[in-house]
């Protein structure tokens, strides 16, 4: 598909100009004012540089230009003021809002090709660089996240799980989070941010590696001091994170693991450990996590017993059993909780098949 | 006889239209056609008159514009003017010289007018 220049520009002489001088090398958009310059910038992938007249009816281009700042397509599509006015304040303006070069009425026709021609060709090579840095950052974000998997999988493997308890903790913390999110304006959070706290989450037990076998893999109920040690696997785990070269996650993540891994066992009554805090003193993707991995273990076999099934783990959530939870996380896991358990279910059936 | 030797009698530099026009004389016809009704869409005097000098200035702007880049340069230069004398606030200066402009304006619209 050929690629598109438009022409905003209220006298069709201006543009009929303006279009022979581009017409054998790009597909030629006409619009008369902002308003329809807009409209089709919005619509049409292909328009790779825009010539804009700066005074027009209904709207005017320094207007568009302001609305193509605030879009932020300003930084993609490069804008060339086309006008008759040598108004130095209104050509500072249209600079200062992102216009990269001014031509002036009436065109010096050989000029105008060089200087578009040179400038539309700047931001082909620019786009195509911030493509492919996208496409590296997207490579690395996954090596990093398929890292941080591999690892959290050994270490559940040590505790008699397959990797899969890391997985469905990274789908209910993300599917839960997205929920609060979503209920509670207070507790939004973006899709980004959601994702990564989801990659977080896989970490929350990386802790249990310093916790010796005999606790670990005990097949019935732990004494007060055993148990006492099993707690210790929050702080631990946050020492090994600490001594995590920087690099190795995305900095983000790096926070949002450490957190969690120190606070995923606190209760909203202050009950819980390692820092007996209270309420929202502990972040809302610890809580989530919290949730997430109680009703995991719940309706998971162990060691040291047998599997819950789901309704009666729902109840032993609902009823503070297991600790109490923030009701706001509560309500939006009851709100969920049928679409984790469907999901689960596929899960496993895909994998018996 | 044509119509861009005749408008280079009145003081156009049809040189630089053609050169505008990729050197296409036809192209360069066609534009200098297409003048009546610019010249009608964006009167100056009348709004001078009601005092709408906001418009009249739009107008005279537009007129600039497009004159220039059909390079009838008498026109060119006094619509320059009456923009400038209308941004310094002296709109009677501008009306003044709109008022001969205007009978420039009338010439070439009349040699144009003999080729549509």
């Amino acid at each position: 598909m050929k690629n598109s220049i438009l022409i905003v520009d209220d006298q069709e002489i201006n543009r009929i100009l303006l279009a022979e001088l581009f017409k054998d090398e790009y597909n030629i958009i006409e619009a008369e004012n902002g308003q329809q310059a807009l409209d089709i910038i919005n619509e049409d992938n292909s328009i790779i540089a825009v010539m804009l007249d700066l005074i027009m009816p209904v709207m005017d281009g320094m207007s568009v230009l302001a609305e193509l700042n605030r879009t932020g397509k300003i930084y993609h599509i490069p804008v060339f003021i086309i006008t008759a006015a040598d108004n130095m304040q209104m050509l500072t303006g249209a600079y200062n809002l992102g216009a990269v070069d001014i031509i002036s009425k009436p065109f010096r026709m050989c000029f105008i090709k060089a200087r578009i021609g040179n400038i539309i060709e700047l931001y082909r090579h620019r786009n195509e660089l911030v493509d492919m840095v996208h496409e590296s950052v997207d490579k690395i974000s996954k090596i990093n996240d398929n890292l941080v998997e591999t690892l959290a999988t050994i270490i559940e493997f040590r505790d008699c799980e397959s990797g899969e308890h890391v997985k469905r903790i990274k789908s209910i913390t993300i599917k839960l989070m997205s929920t609060v999110s979503e209920m509670f304006p207070e507790y939004h959070l973006d899709k980004s941010t959601i994702g990564k706290i989801g990659t977080a989450s896989i970490l929350h037990d990386v802790g249990k590696i310093a916790i010796p076998d005999s606790i670990l893999k005990k097949p019935g109920r732990l004494t007060p001091e055993e148990f006492e040690i099993m707690k210790i696997h929050t702080v631990k785990g946050c020492d090994i994170l600490a001594q995590m070269p920087e690099d190795i996650m995305d900095h983000e993540v790096y926070r949002y693991s450490y957190d969690i891994c120190r606070h995923h066992h606190e209760r909203w009554d202050g009950r819980g450990y390692p820092d007996g805090l209270k309420g929202d003193e502990v972040s809302i993707w610890a809580q989530v996590v919290a949730v997430a991995d109680v009703f995991d273990a719940l309706t998971s076999p162990r060691v040291y017993k047998a599997a819950f099934d789901t309704d009666t783990a729902i109840q032993m959530i609902n009823e503070g059993q297991c600790g109490l939870f923030n009701p706001k996380v509560l309500k939006a896991f009851n709100l969920i909780v049928d679409d984790i358990v469907k999901k689960r279910r596929r899960t496993e059936e895909s994998e018996t098949e | 006889m044509g119509l861009i030797e005749d408008v280079a009698l009145l003081g156009a530099d049809t040189n630089d239209g053609m050169t505008r026009c990729m050197g296409k004389p036809e192209l360069y016809e066609r534009m200098l056609k297409k003048l009546p009704k610019v010249v009608e869409e964006a009167p100056v005097m009348p709004y001078v008159q009601s005092g709408d000098l906001d418009t009249a200035l739009s107008n005279a702007h537009t007129l600039k514009g497009v004159v220039g880049n059909l390079s009838l340069v008498p026109l060119f230069n006094n619509y320059t003017e009456i923009v400038n004398l209308f941004r310094d606030a002296k709109p009677e200066k501008a009306t003044e010289l709109l008022a001969e402009t205007l009978k420039i304006q009338q010439s070439f619209l009349d040699c144009i007018k003999k080729y549509e």
